[in-house]
């Protein structure tokens, strides 16, 4: 969403005037803020995402990293995630044995959907993907990465599953209510699109999501176990401490079946060559770590948990295409529409 | 439900390491769902940018100079 020149200037004020309580650029902090991370100067980086704005710091020695929606932005979305992602890092994070980047300080405003984040920044004690040399490196990390979705599972499933308690509980009404109103909108024809006419969704992507649609409430009974997923795992999302995985961005955590983020990172991360070579060890990987961490599932409760978040992530995605249809998000479609095809024996 | 801010899992297509091919191919690329751009920065942390956007700041100049030039054209039209 591009700022709109109101909301700029308003915004602006309010930085330039200091007030908070809310971070809405990157060098001009509230007041309070500045007394209470003295030392914080100029960003040591900053840049502009697709969901929020991010810069690091060094705040006499302390190293912070900075998540926050800029001024001049009105997007409920990324409010949304923000506060959610503080929240799980603040009140749940703490309790997991998963790795993550320790909260230091969240706000948001009630007036406009502004929010920040601070946490230790990590950057210079990890790395990404990007610093893997060769496919073979790659390999290993996306095992590893696999056994960390099974600790965070099993945790959220286990131990950690009495702290979910309302917004972070498992309620699977409102998931089959959301997937029947989309199941009723792609059988009268497609849905709706930003501008309130029928989306231009390919023909096999509104089957698939129907199909999808159609199957959830018989595809989630057969996957009975739920815990916290991750919502959004890829490249970005894993840090390297040495041989460590470090889960971070939480802003799309919440409560599901672990064959969601399961099926995220085999059907929406990879393509379908990857997913052929990688996916039999990935799969064995996942499992073994989930009985390690006390969550035993059988081959066939693994495929029935799969299958589940694979629909959840067509629905998920295919939801996304038609809200903001651009050629990343109907690549993203076809590519789900792929795997959904192929997991049901329909593939080319 | 799940999201999708990009960063596919890439792997080398060439063979010849130390490639970002795949679906992130390069050092620069389209990201896999939204008009960002990503590429991976220091110690190979990913980084995804907002693509044509004028952000806050250009947004306030190009307001600032809608205004200025307004309030000039007004000021020559009376004098």
């Amino acid at each position: 969403m591009p700022p709109s020149p109101a909301a700029a200037l308003a915004d602006t004020l309010t930085v330039l005037r200091g007030d908070g309580p809310v971070i809405l650029h990157a060098r001009c902090w509230p007041r309070d803020l500045r007394d209470r991370f003295a030392g914080v100067g100029r960003p040591l980086e900053s840049w502009v995402g697709e969901g929020a704005a991010f810069a690091r710091f060094d705040a006499r020695g302390e190293p912070l990293f900075l998540k926050f929606i800029p001024a001049g932005w009105r997007d409920r979305r990324a409010w949304e995630r923000l506060t959610r992602e503080a929240a799980y890092l603040r009140d749940l994070a703490p309790l997991s044995p998963v790795p993550h980047a320790p909260f230091r300080h969240a706000a948001q405003s009630t007036r406009t959907p502004h929010a920040h984040l601070l946490t230790r920044d990590l950057t210079e004690e990890t790395t990404g993907w990007g610093a893997l040399t060769d496919n073979t490196t790659r390999g290993a990390a996306l095992l590893e990465i696999a056994r960390l979705l099974a600790r965070h599972h099993a945790f959220w499933a286990g131990p950690g599953q009495a702290a979910l308690r309302g917004p972070w509980a498992w309620q699977p009404g409102r998931v089959l209510d959301r997937a029947a109103r989309m199941h009723a909108g792609l059988t009268a024809g497609s849905l709706s699109g930003p501008d309130g006419r029928p989306a231009p969704l390919p023909e096999p992507v509104v089957r698939s999501a129907r199909e999808a649609a159609g199957q959830l409430p018989s595809l989630l009974a057969a996957a009975p176990v739920t815990t916290l997923v991750h919502g959004d795992i890829h490249a970005g999302q894993v840090l390297w401490r040495g041989p460590q995985p470090v889960l971070i961005d939480y802003g799309q955590t919440h409560p599901s079946v672990p064959g969601e983020d399961l099926a995220h990172l085999l059907a929406v991360r990879l393509d379908a060559a990857d997913r052929a070579r990688l996916g039999p060890d990935l799969r064995a990987a996942y499992r073994d770590e989930l009985a390690r961490g006390g969550l035993p599932l059988t081959a066939v409760e693994l495929a029935a948990q799969e299958r589940a978040g694979l629909a959840l992530n067509l629905l998920s995605v295919v939801r996304q295409a038609a809200r903001t249809p651009e050629r990343g998000t109907a690549e993203a479609a076809l590519k789900v529409t792929a795997a959904w095809q192929e997991a049901a024996g329909q593939g080319p | 439900m799940s999201g999708f801010s990009g960063g596919s899992f890439s792997f080398s297509r060439s063979g010849r390491g130390g490639g970002l091919g795949g679906l992130l191919g390069g050092r620069h690329s389209r990201s896999s769902f939204s008009g960002g751009r990503a590429h991976y920065g220091r110690r190979g942390h990913y980084r995804q940018r907002r693509g044509g956007c004028l952000g806050c700041l250009g947004m306030v100049a190009l307001v600032t100079v809608t205004v200025a030039g307004g309030a000039a054209g007004l000021l020559t039209l009376l004098g």
